[in-house]
């Protein structure tokens, strides 16, 4: 409870009345320095891919400048961020220099050097192929997510956390919104908005939106939000739900309560309305999680909570839940064959490369003679980067969970409570990746990698906020002329 | 100036940047070629791809003649597209442009009308399909639903193989209808007719593509052999600084900055003053303990540490 005045409202101390301390001018002076509060360009710019993640279709964008390997407006927005963070000394935040951990961005290079390695070791049969122009696509996109990471690590501090978890919270409900719209007109607001907007400088493709069991696919709806598949935007939403939930464990205050516990309700109805059995497994295990940490809060709101829940559940996306929870038909349906199968006939090909896989990014989608959609983004991993590959892929989505445990346990409400919340996303999409190709939709790992950044900012808690540069060699200036003043007679 | 850092570092070892760009360079070498004997000799990265049509057609030709249906043909064509891909076809190809069967490697058409979980290959055909990915001869035939043609696609090392493999497809396949019709006497006016619509068109597909590698396997492995160079200084450097740190232990100093331990150390220590936890007025909670500095400055300019500054745009 502790955590919910620092999470949400300002809390009254003794210390607060008297004197203020040279502790607490400090946090008083890095606090109106915080997102959203900051003039500090880098968060916002942040933000502002963020919110083009989540109002933007950017798998169906193209803008209408070429670039050599892809022309996605998300491309753009990466070289962006990229160009900003050098001409605004984004490299003077040197993350390496940090008392953050560095287990997940370690994981994360590793894993791109096994994608290399894969792919370079075995060129000869891969060009053979015709798959390393498709190689080279795929890793621009993992370069993309890598990049988005390292600018969060380096953009953010811990006090701009909390900011950007209502923030977080802030565009999934609004995203939650639009695709309860979505199930319910047909009109998908994401698309048809972004067309009107972009017409000038990109095309932006019609929506696959189908609101008609009969006609979408598997006899269920298409509801895909800004997305291209239903699955991504449940991604992106069940990766920031978290936030939300820890919220309301940790509510002092009736508004405080309320306002969480709309948005996640909202955001599981956001989720149910794409009628995927994913958005009621996930949800399961982020609470899961969660109770491993609070079990008393989550023990205590779990009856109330369901129930209110799927009454809501049912009242905004009619339909969705008796079409998830239809077990039978669930067990029957070609999705779940398809699912069965994947283990199989991949077998093949994981014998055939077992240690460095067949080649990061080899996997053609549209060759369905030769390649299977599996939706299991660890089958596809062990495939494509074989065993060493998938083992990295795990460390790397389990890493920000690993380092927020010590944080969670052993820091302070504020530190605990974001730790917890942004390493429950990373284990949202630890589940996701189970349940789907979730590399294959660009939206839910740049979801990841962003809370994994912010999970490893968390957890370092405020010491591990970077010094400027100009800051440090003040500091080191100040301290060698003292050194050298001792030494001298 | 992290990166910084890391260059300047990296710019005092010039012998092993030296070495690794040796290792990176030989490494791109072997990338675009193999060693055979004491030569190179080039790993024939580059391919090339040439199509043509085959035409199923009757002795009296239905393109000129309205009497005649199609229909019939063009079934005859997903019949023939599908069994060029077997290996009596395949051998005869392969005779044309002095190869044997085994050395090329053949997909026939597939439905696009069906759907995917259809379309995707099991394992046993993952199987088969695994074992021709090296082989660099590839040809692939396609059918269209009421077109009588065939559409052949043919990769080989240079374009000019691609070429010649492609219109060696048609004349095999027309050999083995010739041959199936002489075998069973059909009537000349029941025969079946393969015509090449025009000769195969080719090209290089991945023009420069060996450079693309070789610059890529460069980059990789010289950069690889950096970041492991930094890790190596690193960690000797941690290595020999925890030797110091354990010397001065044995000694009996306190290498963690306390008092010198004695044995009323951990009591005064247990009645030394706890670090404060000092909640903020707005509720951010902050840990003395936790927030040592990271370098030695003197008392009075190393309070404000971790503030950033609060107009600070960089």
């Amino acid at each position: 409870m502790a955590g919910t005045a620092v999470l949400d409202r300002p809390a009254t101390s003794s210390a607060s009345v008297s004197r203020p301390t040279a502790l607490q001018r400090r946090a008083a002076v890095t606090r109106r320095d915080a997102f959203p509060h900051t003039r500090r360009p880098l968060p916002w710019l942040l933000a502002g891919f963020l919110a083009m993640l989540f109002v933007v279709p950017i798998d169906s964008t193209e803008l209408k400048i070429h670039l050599p390997v892809d022309s996605r407006i998300d491309r753009f927005a990466v070289i962006v961020l990229v160009l900003a963070w050098m001409w605004l000394g984004g490299d003077q935040r040197a993350f390496v220099r940090t008392r953050r951990s560095k287990l997940f961005a370690g994981a994360a290079c590793v894993f791109l050097a096994v994608a290399v390695a894969s792919l370079l070791l075995d060129a000869g049969r891969i060009i053979n192929l015709g798959d390393f122009q498709l190689a080279e696509k795929r890793f621009a996109l993992l370069g993309s997510f890598l990049v988005l990471s390292w600018f969060t690590l380096t953009a953010l501090r811990f006090e701009d956390v909390r900011g950007f978890a209502t923030y977080l919270i802030g565009l999934a409900t609004l995203m939650s919104f639009g695709m309860l719209i979505e199930r319910h007109t047909g009109y998908n607001v994401f698309y048809e908005l972004s067309r009107e907007l972009l017409q000038p400088i990109a095309k932006v493709a019609l929506s696959p939106t189908v609101i008609h069991p009969a006609v979408g696919s598997d006899g269920r709806v298409t509801v895909v939000g800004p997305t291209i598949h239903g699955l991504a935007a449940t991604t992106m939403l069940m990766v920031v739900m978290p936030f939300a939930l820890v919220r309301v464990l940790d509510a002092t205050s009736r508004r405080s309560w309320w306002l969480n516990s709309a948005a996640f309700a909202l955001m599981v109805a956001g989720a149910m309305a794409t009628d995927r059995k994913t958005a009621l497994v996930v949800p399961v295990a982020v609470v899961i999680y969660i109770g491993c940490y609070r079990p008393r809060q989550v023990l205590r709101l779990a009856p109330l909570g369901l129930v209110v829940l799927a009454g809501l559940v049912h009242v905004a996306s009619p339909g969705a839940l008796g079409t998830i929870l239809a077990v039978n038909e669930a067990a029957s349906s070609d999705s779940t064959t398809h699912r069965v199968g994947d283990f199989t006939d991949v077998a093949p090909d994981i014998m055939a490369k077992p240690v460095l896989g067949r080649g990061f990014g080899t996997l053609n989608p549209e060759q369905p003679s030769q390649f299977r959609i599996n939706d299991n983004e660890y089958i596809d991993e062990i495939w494509e980067v074989g065993a060493v590959g998938l083992l990295v892929f795990v460390w790397m989505i389990l890493a920000p969970v690993a380092l927020a445990r010590s944080a969670i346990r052993t820091r302070g409400p504020t530190v605990a409570s974001l730790a917890l919340a942004a390493s429950a996303g990373c284990v949202a999409f630890f589940v996701v990746c189970a349940l789907f190709d979730a590399l294959s939709f660009p939206q839910a790992p740049y979801m990841f990698f962003v809370v994994a950044a912010m999970t490893t900012i968390a957890a370092a808690g405020p010491e591990g906020n970077v010094v400027p540069t100009r800051e440090l060699v003040r500091k080191l200036a100040g301290g060698r002329a003292r050194v050298v003043a001792e030494a001298s007679p | 100036m992290g990166l910084a850092l890391a260059l300047r570092e990296l710019s005092r070892r010039r012998l092993l940047l030296a070495l690794g760009a040796f290792l990176a360079v030989l490494a791109a070498v072997f990338s675009v070629y193999r060693p055979d004997g004491f030569a190179l000799k080039s790993r024939s990265l580059q391919y090339s791809s040439a199509s043509t049509q085959a035409l199923v057609d009757a002795s009296s030709s239905v393109l000129g003649n309205l009497s005649q249906s199609s229909e019939q043909l063009s079934t005859r064509a997903t019949v023939y597209a599908n069994f060029m891909a077997s290996p009596a076809v395949i051998d005869l190809i392969g005779q044309q442009v002095g190869l044997s069967g085994a050395q090329i490697y053949a997909a026939g058409p597939v439905n696009a009308n069906e759907p995917r979980v259809v379309q995707e290959p099991t394992a046993l055909k993952r199987n088969v399909e695994i074992t021709g990915e090296t082989i660099p001869y590839r040809l692939n035939f396609e059918s269209q639903a009421n077109v009588p043609t065939i559409d052949i696609d043919a990769q080989a090392p240079t374009t000019n193989q691609a070429v010649a493999l492609a219109n060696a497809a048609v004349v095999g396949l027309r050999r083995y209808v010739t041959s199936l019709e002489a075998e069973d006497r059909v009537p000349s006016a029941s025969r079946i007719a393969i015509r090449q619509l025009g000769a195969a068109n080719g090209a290089v597909v991945d023009s420069g593509i060996s450079k693309q590698l070789a610059v890529m396997v460069f980059v990789a492995v010289f950069l690889l052999w950096c970041a492991l160079v930094l890790v190596a200084v690193r960690f000797r450097a941690i290595w020999r600084d925890s030797a110091g740190l354990q010397q001065d232990g044995a000694e009996g100093h306190d290498w963690s900055g306390g008092a010198d331990r004695g044995p009323g150390a951990t009591k005064a220590a247990e009645q030394a003053p706890q670090p404060a936890r000092t909640r903020d007025p707005e509720g951010a909670l902050f840990d003395d303990s936790e927030g040592a500095p990271l370098f030695d400055i003197p008392a009075g300019r190393g309070d404000d540490l971790h503030v950033i500054p609060a107009r600070s745009l960089r």
